[in-house]
């Protein structure tokens, strides 16, 4: 043991200090104990540990590791835990249960019975993947506090990045069970004070909400050429698409296609369309398509139609149809009034990527009545509660300072 | 439509460059050399963004969307960190090469422009977008010049025997710098994800594949660090990182398991 530093001397396994083998030999052990720990008695099964309980469960791994570190820090049974093979192999034993997700799909009905008893189509919450992060987290634990332990200014680029990652693994492992995630649905002018779970488990939310105006702004719709026996569009790789713009002609197949007129909400009169704001108003535009080898012109009106109008076509030959496609959405907002208590209001905008926070409360744009579109008088709210995010934030931007240090020092000097 | 543009704009920074790789192989004692490489190839550079801003200008949206979009922004940011990582690291062939590469890029974009597509999902029109795909540009470039640099290694190591350990020296810091970017870009697109999403990581096959890729060059940095002096390993496991790369930015869609994936566009 006293010469234990001289990597020569080490070639009989299982004599201190471990080296890779060992730290391999240990780690595929946990894997093995994991995938039959699942087999036998799916973690799934298991209570999760909910506030304060994943506190105190954390509290306590945090402390035993510092005492066993503090008192412990000379056995060679201690170096090892902190030591870079050992990191390696936990490193190695999570990339490959990472590696075994990213080939299996996440779904149990989509896999065969041996796949699924082992774990592998729900993995995040499996036996092995359990041990795999709490190894991880052990290992990461006592290299973080050797490094402490000796703390010297040049090693804030390690610090910030290994506790950053610690940080952020734990508090997002422990945190993970108390996060809620609601679905309201909103409608014109109902006040809503309840949300639903993905098991239809209703909730009273803290405030109320008062939907004021659902809006969505489409982009132009694209115009694309369907076979009409199959009805199917016809595809160029996407090529044998536009976007409406009535500046430019386009061609596709052998048609030189011109764009008419072209409205944004219009309203069907007889054949044709005309400029109207009513509810249930339609794009429509007036095309003109030329057959660049026979000369044939067709000419007439098509739409996209909606929930109240039929969609309508133009013929080109025998062969193939001109359609509108529905149009794709730029942006839907809700104008909201919301309440937090009796005696306040308050009229705020939610929309993708804007969410609005209330009462430890994050409200995103999540959805609407797809089939009425820009119609839709319903607007889906997907509220979401997670107390851990600050920790986890507080891991991640550690993270980021510690990047931004590896980039601007480099390898540095040996 | 501003592609109609492209081959002007992309013919003149093409032509600054070369000529900037010129001048900095010429066998000359001018002192202001290489000032004047850098400053050539830096117009070159300042040409190709002129492009980009009046394009995101007549798209009305940063022109991030389509890969031939994608690919413009790579053709930008290639020689950009280039001429960077030069300015601060003087690795003189890292610069031919990425503008080599830039210029691929151009010259596959002048073949499939891909300009059909304006529309951007609501999702993706965020502030987060441009930091987070910039950051990966800057990264897969570094990362990809390590695996070249791995090749090379393992060509030397194998059937010359000039091998030296700087040539490994040499890839740490690349993997060093592309490492940060890649875990900037990681981190970026889960604060992003929360903000759209509700969720800031949703183990989607994206997400799992992006995952991967960083856990393979964290095995490679820290088994650099405790065998300083071996060669064979250390070589293939980055060569093989960039191949896990690859798949996650390209293989992806093909994956079984990634058929539900919200970034499969
Ligand atoms: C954000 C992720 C990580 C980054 C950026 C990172 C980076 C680094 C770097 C650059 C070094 C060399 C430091 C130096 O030369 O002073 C290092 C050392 C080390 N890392 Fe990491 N690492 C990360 C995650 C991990 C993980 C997950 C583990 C273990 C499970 C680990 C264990 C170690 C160990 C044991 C050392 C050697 C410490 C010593 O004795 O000097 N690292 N790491």
């Amino acid at each position: 043991m006293h010469n234990s530093t001289d990597k020569n001397t080490h070639n009989i396994i299982w004599n201190f200090p471990w080296k890779f083998i060992e730290s391999f030999c240990i780690a595929t052990g946990l894997l093995i104990i994991g995938f039959a720990l699942e087999y036998i008695h799916p973690k799934n099964n298991i209570a999760i540990l909910y506030y304060p309980y994943n506190l105190f469960a954390g509290s306590i791994f945090i402390s035993i590791l510092i005492l066993i570190f503090y008192f412990y820090r000379k056995k060679p049974l201690v170096k090892w835990l902190s030591s870079i093979p050992a990191s390696i192999s936990a490193i190695s034993l999570l990339t490959f249960l990472v590696l075994l997700m990213g080939l299996t799909p996440q779904n149990d009905q989509a896999v065969d019975k041996l796949t699924k008893d082992l774990g592998l189509s729900h993995l995040t919450s499996s036996w092995e993947y359990f041990l795999a992060s709490f190894y991880f987290l052990l290992i990461l634990g006592f290299v973080i506090l050797k490094k402490i332990f000796h703390f010297n200014w040049k090693n804030t680029g390690f610090i910030l990045n290994h506790l950053g990652l610690w940080i952020t693994i734990f508090s997002a492992s422990l945190g993970s069970s108390d996060i809620i995630n609601l679905s309201i649905n909103l409608y014109k002018g109902e006040k809503i004070w309840y949300a639903s779970d993905k098991n239809k488990n209703v909730y009273k939310l803290p405030f109320t909400l008062n939907l004021i105006r659902f809006d969505i702004e489409e982009y132009n719709p694209n115009i694309g050429i369907i076979d009409n026996k199959t009805g199917m569009l016809v595809y160029g790789n996407g090529k044998n698409m536009f976007i409406i713009n009535k500046e430019v002609t386009n061609n596709i197949l052998d048609w030189n296609i011109f764009i008419e007129e072209y409205f944004n909400f219009s309203v069907k009169i007889n054949q044709s369309f005309i400029p109207g704001n009513n509810t249930g108003a339609v794009h429509s535009a007036k095309i003109r398509a030329i057959n660049t080898i026979t000369k044939d012109t067709v000419s007439g009106w098509i739409t996209c139609g909606n929930y109240i109008v039929q969609a309508q076509a133009l013929k080109l030959n025998n062969n193939f149809s001109l359609v509108m496609l529905s149009p794709e959405p730029k942006k839907y907002k809700s104008e909201i009034v919301v309440y937090p208590n009796a005696f306040e209001s308050d009229t705020v905008f939610i929309e993708v990527n804007k969410p609005y926070k209330i009462k430890g409360w994050k409200l995103y744009q999540s959805s609407y009545n797809k089939r009425m579109g820009r119609w839709s008088r319903l607007s889906v709210i997907e509220a979401v509660k997670d107390p851990w995010l600050p920790v986890v934030y507080f891991g991640v931007f550690m993270m980021m300072a510690g990047a931004v240090y590896m980039i601007w020092i480099g390898k540095g000097k040996k | 439509m501003n592609w109609v543009n492209f081959p002007i704009f992309a013919l003149i920074s093409v032509i600054l460059w070369i000529i900037g790789v010129i001048v900095y192989y010429y066998p000359s004692k001018y002192v202001f050399k290489d000032k004047l490489a850098n400053i050539i190839i830096s117009l070159g550079i300042g040409v190709l963004g002129i492009f980009i801003v009046i394009l995101w200008i007549n798209l009305d949206r940063p022109p991030l969307r389509t890969l031939g979009e994608t690919r413009l922004w790579y053709s930008f940011f290639l020689p950009l960190v280039g001429l960077l990582t030069y300015l601060r690291w003087k690795y003189k062939w890292f610069i031919s090469y990425s503008l080599g590469l830039s210029i691929l890029f151009l010259i596959l974009n002048y073949i499939h422009p891909e300009n059909y597509s304006k529309t951007l999902m609501p999702a993706l029109q965020s502030p987060w977008f441009i930091p987070h795909v910039i950051v990966y540009i800057f990264s897969y470039a570094l990362l990809a010049a390590s695996a070249i640099v791995a090749v090379y290694g393992l060509y030397l190591f194998h059937f010359k025997t000039n091998f030296k350990i700087n040539i490994l020296n040499l890839s740490d810091n690349m993997v060093y710098l592309g490492f940060g970017f890649l875990t900037l870009g990681l981190l970026f697109g889960a604060l992003w994800a929360k903000e759209a999403w509700g969720h800031y990581w949703t183990w989607d096959p994206k997400e799992t594949w992006a995952f991967l890729t960083w856990m393979v060059y964290l095995i490679y940095i820290h088994y650099r660090k405790y065998h300083i002096k071996k060669i064979n390993g250390p070589l293939w496991t980055l060569a093989l990182a960039f191949v896990v790369l690859l798949i996650a930015w390209f293989g992806i869609n093909y994956l079984p398991s990634a058929q539900s994936s919200v970034h499969t566009y």
